[in-house]
């Protein structure tokens, strides 16, 4: 049966592109000169009898257009149809009607299996042929801009993983040493780029800074802001020591003014951040909140609290006033400070806040004697997917020798 | 998407209605289109509605803060906002929306305009007195006029301004 199969050139188009032109005859479908017809007009086509042979050939042209040769459009073309959708990954399937077109119901169960076109040979191949040139440009058209989208895509997926790459390396080292404390963090982005941040340094030999920022939004532009934050913070810190120790919250103001300068609520940004300074020698934790929820956890000796601070979130409000607070810390004891990302009670589903923050202050009790990881202990379902960016931030002073 | 956002006028209250679980993600034109509701000058007031509210992210705040500065320039007058889910209103607390907004907990119910109405009339005062009045009363009568049936009324901003932007 396999009479005729012609070696037939793949299709040059202008841009170079090689389409390859496939004609199976399906059953009762004897040929009558389309083939030769179109390879005499410039279009080589290929032709099948067996329906194995064409799906290798498919299978070895990456770029397909397959035109199934009918009779009629009766049961047995149908099948014929499911079968080649089924299990052939052409890239185009069309319907090439001999004699008259589908009735309207045939017609919708064959674009149902996959015809992407029907080709009507009924008056001769003129109107054939200039169907089928139509359909090759605008195949080659759709594969065009289709490589193209899959090249920006390629370019902007290797632009995101290095800027991953960048994220990450602004991130402080975990965990990371101080004294008797261990400061740790983990971030995990909801997209490529996170919109959260979290570092701490030393200020000076007493003293550390902590701080957890989240952007509104994600993705690149959220992750921007947060290079700006870590640079102004920094800044900051290293120029005016002895203000951040005495009073973060003028960290908060300043670096709403610096936000409000560069206009990020234009494109729909603000933060919400809370800033910590521990002063070991004097055992003393100051603290300052701009719109961060949940607020601070503490969990010591007296138990285990969150310390409720209001503040408004920066770069928004050119007025807006922070304050800073001070909380007496208890080192002769394991003491543990934890910061949580909104995105953290996204992850413990729906139930209510209440029963989210009583997990979170249990967890933290629990964590508070050994040292060990809140994050570890929560038990998050590490693939499942956040709509938000998670991160988490968590100081730890194992007692006093 | 299981939230919406939602806008239109009662009389001359501007009200925005948050339903669901509220997320704008990466943002959208919603800034641009307040700003242009306020510019018409055809509201007197503005109210923000999350009655309904189960969550909502950190962009439709910031939206909605921005609402409240541009409010303030136009209208002189702190926006409304009623917000009945204690978990949501936490947050608001957190982030002192209630500094920036005339923060409503409780919900609201016909009788409370009969009694700021009652109020009107007993209690002329000052001008300022009387129109602060007046707009608590328009603020109250547009809240306890939502409902299921005049949903229709209210355009659905996430999705409106999706084509705009």
């Amino acid at each position: 049966m396999s009479e005729g199969v012609r070696k037939g050139r793949s299709n040059a188009t202008e841009s170079g592109k090689d389409l390859t032109l496939a004609l199976f005859h399906g059953p009762r479908s004897e040929p009558y000169g389309l083939a030769e017809k179109l390879s005499d007009q410039g279009l080589p086509v290929e032709t099948f009898f067996i329906i194995e042979e064409l799906l290798d050939w498919v299978e070895a042209h990456r770029q397909s257009l397959v035109l199934v040769d009918s009779v009629d459009c009766g049961t047995e073309a149908l099948r014929t149809l499911n079968y080649l959708n089924e299990a052939c990954e052409a890239s185009h399937l069309a319907l090439v009607c001999r004699n008259d077109l589908p009735t309207q119901r045939n017609m919708v169960d064959a674009m149902r299996l996959g015809v992407r076109d029907v080709i009507e040979c009924a008056d001769g191949f003129l109107k054939a042929e200039t169907q089928i040139r139509a359909l090759l440009s605008r195949f080659e058209a759709d594969e065009f801009k289709s490589g193209e989208l899959k090249r920006h895509l390629q370019q902007i997926e290797r632009d995101q993983e290095s800027g991953r790459f960048i994220q990450r390396r602004l991130l402080p080292t975990t965990p990371f040493d101080i004294g008797t404390w261990r400061l740790s963090h983990r971030l995990v982005p909801s997209l490529m780029l996170s919109g959260d941040f979290v570092d701490y340094f030393r200020l000076n030999d007493d003293c550390f800074c902590f701080y957890m920022a989240d952007v509104s939004g994600h993705g690149a532009s959220s992750a921007f802001v947060t290079v700006m934050i870590k640079d102004f913070v920094r800044r900051l810190a290293r120029t005016e020591v002895k203000a951040v120790v005495e009073d973060p919250s003028r960290v908060l103001s300043a670096l709403n003014h610096d936000l409000l300068l560069n206009d990020i609520s234009r494109i729909g940004k603000h933060v919400s951040m809370h800033i910590g300074v521990v002063d070991t020698a004097h055992k003393r934790l100051r603290y300052a909140n701009a719109g961060h929820f949940p607020t601070l956890l503490i969990s010591d000796a007296c138990g285990t609290r969150f310390l409720e601070q209001a503040g408004r979130p920066l770069g928004l409000f050119p007025e807006a006033q922070f304050e800073s607070e001070a909380y007496q810390l208890d080192t002769s004891q394991p003491l543990l400070i934890a910061l949580f990302s909104d995105g953290v009670l996204e992850l413990m589903g729906r139930q209510p806040l209440p029963n989210k923050e009583a997990a979170l202050k249990q967890t933290a009790g629990h964590c508070r004697p050994s040292g060990e990881e809140i994050w570890d202990s929560l038990e998050f379902d590490a693939s499942s997917q956040c709509r938000d960016d998670v991160s988490f931030l968590s100081l730890h002073s194992r007692a006093a020798a | 998407m299981t939230g919406q956002i939602l806008a239109g006028k009662q009389a001359d209250v501007f009200v925005v209605r948050c339903v669901g679980d509220v997320r704008l993600g990466m943002g959208t034109g919603m800034d641009r289109y307040f700003e242009r509701v306020l510019a018409s000058g055809e509201c007197a007031s503005i109210v923000v509605d999350l009655r309904e509210t189960e969550s909502i992210d950190s962009t439709s705040l910031g939206s909605l803060a921005k609402l409240s500065i541009a409010a303030q320039k136009a209208l002189q007058a702190l926006p409304t906002l009623v917000s009945t889910n204690p978990d949501v209103t936490r947050v608001l607390k957190t982030m002192g929306f209630h500094e920036v907004f005339s923060l409503v907990e409780h919900p609201v119910k016909a009788a409370d305009v009969d009694a700021a109405n009652l109020q009107d009339k007993s209690e002329p005062g000052s001008r300022d007195e009387a129109e602060m009045r007046r707009y608590v009363i328009d603020v109250h009568k547009a809240l306890v006029s939502i409902n299921g049936k005049n949903r229709e009324t209210f355009k659905d901003l996430m999705a409106g301004l999706e084509e705009e932007v």
